[in-house]
């Protein structure tokens, strides 16, 4: 027993040594600078491409976009995450592939305990959950925000401003018929800004 | 005590005092003639208990079409089995269950639906018509007589003048509902969502394939059905639920966790039955436009900087992957920029159209679907209610050529005309999926053959005929994988069919032969290049009308049908047969195992009782990778012989013996503890003393 966890800590810290041979830096448009290994490099794209074209240095890699009380949440993400297997890749480019016909539904009630715990701390109010949204945890967070919601609650919770209805905002109507629900039961939710008789009837 | 946890509540004689209690507050219409009056009210003061008089459209039926055997007419009748429990053939039996069709590669290869629909989880639906209207319901009771629990949603449908219905959804799981038991205990359960604990009794385990192989394949609000091998009525209240007076229910299930076939013995719609001359003079109740919300909504000025439709568009594009399309849609209502950004034709790449059945008109298809649809390939209209061919046709002309995957399972309004459509429009298709399409008849399938890049054909419990298959079969050699021709009735050249099949379809994976008519013992052999009868084989021809022999013998020139003794099968990576119920000869299966064995995971023989223990043993040899065995109803296969199959093939996770007469219980209970805890059994119906197992 002791011997199994024993190799296994090795193989994990040799694992890590060999990732932190290379560190990067990165800065936030504050000016704060965090030191990351080659695990946290991997995990983003941007970076990761930044760091593959140019023989850095020690300059840190500006992030224009990122504030520092962002970035440090970050930083702490992508570490802990850093021995995570690879995501598969987004469905969109790989049509052509043969091999990859058999998709999965995209499910978002798969937000492991500690990244939930870890989105708690940023809200759409500070606009700290759009600062984060980077990560696909936060994608998925959004996704699980709206899901169900009807139009008029989501622009209460994201403070989106109703611009006047142009052509084709009545989308709704176009899944949602009004037969869906009881009529007796008055649900607002289930019609979009302008609820639309159905010509079938 | 297990229950306690769950919310559940024991209330007795609730049913009388629910009657007692709505006939004291009755409203009923003004009228000024006292006699009138009195007639109506005692008319419709009649509670009355009706069950179906006809089903107008269901998903899939274990039993065969004309049979009253395991078919879902079976509920239009009295209780018939119930208080009893167990498998009985007068009951409605739907023709899957569990996770085991679904984690099939013929099922997971068509799965192209990225888009996770979280609310839709039902499986099959009965679409149920009673007698009377009623115009004050009072409960749904619903007979469950063998493994219960798998009921999802229930509608009821309103009509108009012209025989249109709508359908509005009144219940749906797991909202409260209540359970009768024989004893006319009524228990109410308040959230229907339990935990595995409170369900599995100690000996069963939960870590059983079943539940296992669900977590990675299957979401459902059904995580464990009830253990308890009890009858029991599952009543759902429709007091004050509906406006109208109603005759249809539609009933949605979900037995993705269901241990074996769900059964149900009747349903009985209870309620105050209106005169038949007032049906349609309800009032047409008006829907307030609810402005209000919106208004409110417009004069509400956020100071907050933070929007998210300032988002890049790929980050929004990534969240909007993640949303059911109902929500997708939504949020593309909420402003002009994210009406532009949501509904990016990409985001309808798949477009799993399936759980929007009732939603879906031809309005919506023409003024939403047809801008929006111009980059869909994989596209799924199952279940969908009469969608014009016009609305239709601009569909797939939008999808065109980009179009990989139709789906129109239990279609009811397709004709030839839609069919043509699809072979004009969509030649590029790959999976088609016509299951339960009974309105088509057998000459509205024959332009399906100019298509030529099939992959997956399904035409379970269709009309589909040899004018088709043959031409089509020949045109899609190459690309064959699956194809079901369950329940097919009417293919008149079943044989040539499946030599066909067998022959020339080397990629095939997977074929399915549920209650296939007209296998004849001799065309079994000729399939697998056993000795046959050629006599016989002519003779077979012969019998067909005249018309059909010159047809047929244009066709087999025309594809240059394999005759003769030689017709080995050709098929190299065969992984799936369902020969359940066309009773192949002795022998049979065992040269059909030595040619294809080593690939097959799965081997229905339902009903085959003529597979003899020479053909088991040569699966114990020949199929070491199988996972799915079903000998349900062989009196002759021995204990021996399964416990070879047993030994040998490891990967096994399914084995159905039920009704195997020379198995005995005992050596079940011997086999569940030393090797897995996947066998299938099941009973005749009995009376079940162990009626509180569940409750205590």
């Amino acid at each position: 027993m002791a011997t199994t966890t024993d190799s296994s800590n090795t193989s994990a810290t040799t694992t890590t040594e060999n990732a932190t041979s290379k560190t990067i830096k990165i800065q936030s448009n504050d000016g704060e600078t965090h030191e990351i290994d080659q695990g946290v490099v991997e995990q983003s794209s941007t970076i990761k491409t930044l760091s593959d074209l140019m023989d850095l240095g020690d300059v840190p890699i500006p992030l224009p976009n990122v504030k520092g009380s962002i970035l440090t949440p970050i930083v702490e993400f992508c570490n802990y995450h850093k021995n995570d297997p690879k995501p598969e890749p987004l469905d969109d480019d790989d049509d052509d592939d043969p091999n990859k016909d058999i998709y999965e539904p995209k499910r978002s009630d798969d937000i492991c305990e500690w990244d939930q715990n870890f989105i708690k701390r940023f809200t759409v109010q500070e606009g700290t959950l759009f600062d984060i949204i980077m990560a696909t945890v936060g994608c998925k967070t959004i996704a699980n925000m709206v899901r169900g919601k009807a139009s008029s609650e989501v622009r209460e919770m994201f403070n989106i401003s109703y611009d006047p209805p142009g052509e084709g905002l009545n989308a709704p109507n176009a899944i949602e018929s009004q037969a869906g629900t009881v009529p007796t039961t008055q649900d607002t939710s289930a019609t979009g800004p302008s609820p639309q008789p159905d010509p079938m009837n | 005590m297990m229950l306690t946890s769950t919310g559940l509540y024991i209330l007795r004689n609730q049913l009388r005092n629910l009657l007692n209690l709505t006939d004291t507050i009755e409203v009923l219409p003004v009228n000024n003639d006292q006699n009138s009056t009195e007639n109506l009210l005692k008319a419709i003061n009649t509670i009355k208990e009706q069950t179906p008089i006809a089903i107008r459209n269901f998903s899939s039926q274990y039993g065969s079409n004309g049979s009253d055997s395991y078919v879902v007419s079976n509920v239009c009748s009295n209780p018939e089995i119930y208080p009893l429990y167990g498998d009985s053939t007068h009951a409605l039996v739907f023709r899957t269950y569990g996770p085991w069709w679904i984690n099939l590669p013929s099922y997971q290869e068509t799965k192209n639906f990225t888009r996770w629909e979280n609310h839709f989880t039902s499986r099959d639906f009965i679409d149920i018509e009673f007698r009377d209207f009623v115009y004050e319901c009072y409960s749904l009771n619903i007979y469950e007589t063998y493994n219960p629990g798998t009921l999802e949603v229930v509608y009821v449908g309103k009509e108009d003048h012209y025989g249109n219905i709508t359908w509005h959804r009144i219940w749906s799981f797991p909202q409260p509902f209540s359970i009768v038991l024989s004893n006319n205990e009524e228990i109410i359960i308040e959230n229907g969502l339990q935990s595995r604990n409170d369900l599995f009794p100690d000996h069963i385990k939960t870590d059983s394939s079943v539940l296992q192989s669900l977590d990675s394949n299957t979401y459902t609000r059904h995580t464990c059905p009830p253990a308890a091998r009890l009858p029991r009525i599952v009543k759902i209240s429709l007091k004050d639920k509906i406006s109208f007076p109603t005759r249809l229910v539609r009933l949605e299930f979900d037995h993705s966790t269901a241990s074996y076939y769900s059964e149900i013995d009747t349903v009985i719609l209870s309620g105050k039955i209106l005169p038949t001359d007032s049906v349609l003079n309800e009032s047409n109740e008006q829907r307030e436009p609810s402005l209000t919300a919106i208004i409110d909504e417009q004069n509400k000025e956020s100071s907050s900087s933070m929007d998210l439709s300032k988002l890049p568009f790929d980050i929004l594009f990534i969240i909007c992957s993640y949303l059911d399309l109902r929500s997708l849609i939504r949020l593309s209502s909420t402003c002009q920029t994210l009406h532009n950004q949501c509904l990016h034709p990409l985001q309808f790449q798949s477009l799993n159209l399936q759980p929007y059945w009732n939603g879906l008109t031809n309005f919506t298809i023409e003024n939403f679907f047809l801008r929006h649809c111009t980059r869909t390939r994989y596209i799924s209209l199952a279940w969908s209610k009469s969608l014009q061919c016009s609305s239709f046709n601009q569909l797939l002309n939008v999808c065109s050529n980009n179009l990989v995957q139709l789906n129109l399972a239990c279609c009811q309004y397709l004709n030839g005309l839609y069919i043509k459509i699809i072979v004009n429009c969509c030649s590029n298709i790959e999976i088609l999926n016509l299951e339960n399409c009974i309105s088509l008849s057998n000459v509205d399938f024959i332009p399906l053959k100019y298509l030529d890049r099939i992959r997956s054909l399904n035409v379970y419990r269709t009309k589909i005929d040899y004018r088709t298959l043959l031409p089509f079969i020949d045109n899609n050699k190459k690309y064959l994988e699956h194809i079901n021709l369950g329940s097919c009735q009417k293919l008149s050249d079943t044989i040539g069919i499946i030599k066909l099949l067998f022959s020339r379809c080397t990629n095939l994976r997977s074929i399915d032969l549920w209650r296939t008519y007209g296998l004849t013992q001799n065309g079994f052999f000729s399939l697998v290049g056993s000795h046959f009868d050629t006599g016989e084989e002519k003779r077979r021809i012969l019998n067909l009308s005249r018309d059909e022999q010159e047809e047929l013998a244009l066709l087999y020139s025309s594809i240059n049908m394999p005759m003769g003794i030689n017709s080995l099968i050709n098929m190299r990576y065969l992984r799936e047969i369902d020969l359940g119920w066309t009773d192949p000869p002795s022998g049979f299966i065992k040269s059909f195992v030595q040619q294809v064995g080593h690939s097959l995971i799965k081997l229905f023989l339902t009903a085959c009782r003529r597979v003899n223990n020479e053909d088991i043993m040569a699966v114990s040899e020949h199929c070491l990778q199988l996972r799915q065995l079903d000998l349900l109803g062989s009196s002759i296969i021995m204990e021996s012989t399964v416990e070879c199959v047993l030994k040998r093939c490891l990967s096994l996770e399914f084995l159905d013996l039920s009704f195997c007469d020379k198995i005995s219980n005992e050596t079940i209970s011997i086999w569940i503890c030393r090797y897995k805890n996947f066998f299938k059994r099941s009973y005749s119906p009995r009376m079940n003393d162990d009626i509180y197992t569940e409750f205590d």
